[in-house]
C-alpha cells in the first residue's frame, strides 16, 4: 500500500539523528515549560518559536510538534499534582486527576494519563496518515472562491470556541486581519499603515504578536493574584496502576481516542473540545456517575486520551488545507510561513518528507514522553516548586532575545511591547486573543482569495453563493454562528468555559 | 449581582468603543492614503476599508448592546507587573544595539525582577547576573547572535 511506503519515508526522516535530537529537545523543553503553572501550550510555543527558525522546515516542525505535546503533557502534570490546569484542555483533568492525587494515587493518575495519551496519539497518528492525503485530493478541486469560503468557515469556527462572548470574538478576528495588512501590499507594492517606518515594510512580526498576546499577557495575569500561589504539590508514590485501574481505563481510552480523532479534524475542534466531550460521554455512560469529580479514573483516562488524539488530528486541516483550526495550529502555520512554506493542498505532494516525517516523529515523540517523563516526574515536581517570581525574569529575557533574533531588528521589540499592552488589555476586557492571531495569519490570504474571486466574477460578490462548494461552506459557517448563539447552547458554552 | 452585571457591561462598552475607534482609524487611513479601487479591481485600500468598516460596525453593536453574562473578574489590574515588564522589554529594544548585550540584559532582567512584589534586591542581582551570563554564552557565543557584548556607547 502507498501509505506504508510513505510511512517508511516518514520514519526514515524522523529517525535521522538531527530530527531525533530536536524532537527530544522539543518534547523536553515543552514539558519543562508546560509544567510551570499558568504557562499553557500557546505561551510555550510562542516562546520557543524563534529557536526553530534556524532549522530546516521539517526539523522545525518536528520540534514544534514536540513542544506542543510536551507542553500538553506538562499541563496535565500540573493539573494532577497541583490542581492548576496549565491550559484549558486540562481543565477537565483537574476534576478527577487532583482528587486521585489527594487520595495518594498521583503516580497512578500520571501513568494512566501518559498511557492514554500514548494510545490516543498512536491511533490518531494513523488517522492523520489516512485522512490528510484524502482531504488534499478533495481540496485540489478548490479555486479562489472556495478557498475564501473555507477560510471564512475556519475563522468562524475559531470564534465559536471563544471562551467569552462570541460577539466580541468576531471583532478580534477583524482586528487581526487589519494588523495583517500592515506592510507592503503584495499586489501594488504600496506601503500600508507603516507610518513610514522602513522596518515595518515586511509587516508586523508574527513572533512579537504571538508572544505579546499569548506569552506576556499570561505572565502579567499570573502576577495579579498578588502572592504567587504556593504550589502544594501532591506526593507521588507508586507509578504502577492496578489491574482494576487498567480494566476501568481501557474503554474510556478507546472511546477517548475515537472522540478526539474525530473532533480534532473538525475546524474549530482540537484538544479542548475533545477533552470536554470525552468527559461528558464517560460520565453519561458510567454506571456510577456519582464517582466522577471524586477521583474516578475513567474521568481522567478518557479526556487525557481524547485531548492528545485531538491535538494530533488537528494537524490535518492545517497541513492539508492550510487552515489552522486552533491557536496552536495558527502558531505552527505562522512558523511554516516564516520558513517559506505556505501549507495548502499541494504541501503533502511537494514535501513528502515534511508531512510523513512529522507524522512519524509524532509517534516517536509520544513514545519519548511515555518512556522519559514518567521516570522524570520527580524533576517536574521540583520545577513546579520554584516560585514564579524567580523564573519570570529569565522568561522575559529569553522572550526578548527570541523576538529580536528573528530579524535582528529592535523595532520588533517595540511591536512586542505594543502587543503586550494590547494583549493584557484584551484579557482585562474579556476579549479572546486567539482569534486575533488567526485573523492576522489568515487575513492576507483571505484578501488575496477575495481579490482573485472578484476578478473572476467581475466584482459580483454573488460568486461565493453561486458556486455549490463555496455556498455550502458559507452556509455551514452561518449555521455555526447561529447554533453557538442559541440561548440553550450559549448557556452550555458558559458552563463549559466556566472552568477557567 | 447587579454590581457584576454593571461591571461586565461597562467592560463590553469599553471594548466596543475600542473596536469602533480602531476600525474607523483604519478606514480613514485607507481612504486618505490608499487607492480603494473597485470590487473587480481592488486597490490596496479596499480590503482594509472593508474590514475596518466591519470592525467599526461590530464595535457599535457591542456599545449599543453590551452582554449580560461573562461575570465579573475577581482580580484587578496588575499595574506593577504591567509597568515593569513594559519597561523591561522597552529598554531591551532601546538599548541593545547601542549599550550592548550585557548591560542591556542586566537592566531588562532587573526590571522584570521587580515586576513581582516578592522579589528581594539581593536575589534580583543574582538572577540578573546569572541570566546575563547564561544568555551571553548561549546566544552570543553559542548560537552566534550578531550583537555586541558592549555597544558603541561604552567604547572609548
Amino acid at each position: 500500500m502507498d501509505i506504508l511506503g510513505n510511512l517508511l519515508i516518514g520514519f526514515e526522516t524522523a529517525l535521522s539523528v538531527q530530527n531525533l535530537l530536536f524532537c527530544f529537545i522539543g518534547v523536553g523543553l515543552g514539558t519543562a515549560i508546560g509544567v510551570l503553572p499558568g504557562l499553557g501550550p500557546n505561551a510555550t510555543i510562542s516562546m520557543l518559536l524563534p529557536l526553530t527558525f534556524a532549522l530546516s522546515p521539517t526539523t522545525a516542525l518536528i520540534m514544534l510538534a514536540g513542544i506542543y505535546y510536551g507542553a500538553q503533557y506538562g499541563g496535565s502534570t500540573t493539573a494532577i499534582l497541583v490542581n492548576i490546569p496549565g491550559e484549558s484542555s486540562s481543565a477537565v483533568t483537574v476534576l478527577d486527576g487532583y482528587q486521585l492525587a489527594l487520595s495518594g494515587r498521583a503516580g497512578v493518575a500520571l501513568s494512566i494519563a501518559a498511557i492514554g495519551s500514548f494510545v490516543g496519539g498512536t491511533i490518531a497518528t494513523i488517522v492523520l496518515a489516512l485522512f490528510a492525503p484524502a482531504l488534499t485530493s478533495f481540496a485540489l478541486k478548490f479555486a479562489s472562491p472556495e478557498y475564501f469560503s473555507l477560510m471564512v468557515l475556519g475563522l468562524v469556527s475559531s470564534i465559536t470556541l471563544a471562551r467569552y462572548s462570541i460577539l466580541k470574538a468576531i471583532p478580534m478576528v477583524l482586528l487581526g486581519m487589519l494588523f495583517g495588512t500592515v506592510g507592503m501590499d503584495i499586489n501594488s507594492g504600496v506601503m500600508r499603515f507603516t507610518a513610514g517606518i522602513p522596518e515595518l515594510f515586511n509587516g508586523l512580526s508574527f513572533v512579537a504578536i504571538a508572544l505579546g498576546i499569548f506569552g506576556f499577557a499570561e505572565f502579567i495575569r499570573n502576577l495579579e493574584t498578588g502572592k504567587p500561589q504556593e504550589a502544594e504539590v501532591a506526593a507521588v508514590h507508586s507509578l504502577w496502576p492496578t489491574k482494576d485501574d487498567l480494566r476501568r481505563s481501557t474503554m474510556p481510552i478507546m472511546r477517548g481516542t475515537l472522540i478526539g480523532s474525530v473532533l480534532g479534524v473538525l475546524p474549530g475542534g482540537g484538544a479542548i473540545l475533545s477533552s470536554f466531550a470525552s468527559y461528558t460521554v464517560e460520565k453519561k455512560l458510567s454506571k456510577t456517575p456519582q464517582r466522577f469529580g471524586k477521583g474516578a479514573i475513567e474521568g481522567l483516562a478518557g479526556p487525557e486520551t481524547a485531548n492528545n488524539a485531538g491535538a494530533q488530528t488537528s494537524f490535518v486541516p492545517m497541513l492539508a488545507l492550510g487552515l489552522p483550526s486552533n491557536p496552536v495550529m495558527a502558531l505552527m502555520l505562522g512558523a511554516l510561513i516564516i520558513q517559506g512554506i505556505v501549507p495548502g493542498p499541494n504541501t503533502i505532494a511537494q514535501n513528502p518528507t515534511l508531512f510523513w516525517g512529522l507524522i512519524a516523529s509524532m509517534w516517536i515523540g509520544n513514545l519519548m514522553l511515555l518512556v522519559l517523563n514518567l521516570p522524570l516526574v520527580g524533576l517536574w515536581t521540583k520545577l513546579l516548586q520554584v516560585p514564579q517570581h524567580i523564573l519570570l525574569p529569565g522568561i522575559v529575557a529569553f522572550s526578548c532575545i527570541g523576538v529580536l533574533s528573528v530579524n535582528n531588528e529592535p523595532t520588533d521589540i517595540f511591536v512586542l511591547t505594543m502587543f503586550v499592552m494590547l494583549g493584557y488589555g484584551f484579557t482585562k476586557l474579556k476579549c479572546e486573543p486567539a482569534p486575533l492571531l488567526l485573523g492576522f495569519i489568515l487575513g492576507p490570504m483571505l484578501e488575496e482569495q477575495l481579490r482573485r474571486s472578484l476578478i473572476i466574477s467581475m466584482g459580483d460578490p454573488m460568486i461565493f453563493l453561486s458556486r455549490p462548494i463555496s455556498a455550502v461552506l458559507l452556509v455551514v459557517a452561518v449555521g455555526l454562528v447561529l447554533v453557538a448563539t442559541l440561548p440553550h447552547i450559549a448557556r452550555k458554552r458558559e458552563e463549559v468555559f466556566e472552568e477557567e | 449581582m447587579a454590581q457584576l452585571h454593571k461591571m461586565s457591561s461597562t467592560r463590553d462598552r469599553l471594548s466596543g468603543l475600542l473596536f469602533f475607534i480602531i476600525g474607523i482609524g483604519f478606514c480613514i487611513g485607507a481612504a486618505t492614503g490608499l487607492k480603494i479601487g473597485t470590487a473587480s479591481q481592488m486597490g490596496p485600500g479596499f480590503f482594509p476599508m472593508l474590514v475596518g468598516g466591519l470592525l467599526a460596525l461590530f464595535g457599535l453593536i457591542i456599545v449599543a448592546k453590551p452582554g449580560k453574562t461573562s461575570g465579573g473578574g475577581k482580580s484587578g489590574i496588575a499595574w506593577r507587573g504591567l509597568v515593569m515588564i513594559i519597561m523591561a522589554t522597552l529598554s531591551f529594544g532601546l538599548f541593545v544595539r547601542d549599550l550592548g548585550f550585557v548591560p542591556t540584559m542586566m537592566l531588562t532582567v532587573l526590571l522584570a525582577c521587580f515586576a513581582s512584589p516578592d522579589m528581594k534586591p539581593l536575589i534580583a542581582i543574582v538572577i540578573a547576573a546569572s541570566v546575563t551570563l547564561f544568555c551571553s554564552v548561549a546566544f552570543i557565543y553559542g548560537l552566534g547572535l550578531p550583537l555586541p557584548l558592549f555597544g558603541p556607547w561604552l567604547q572609548f
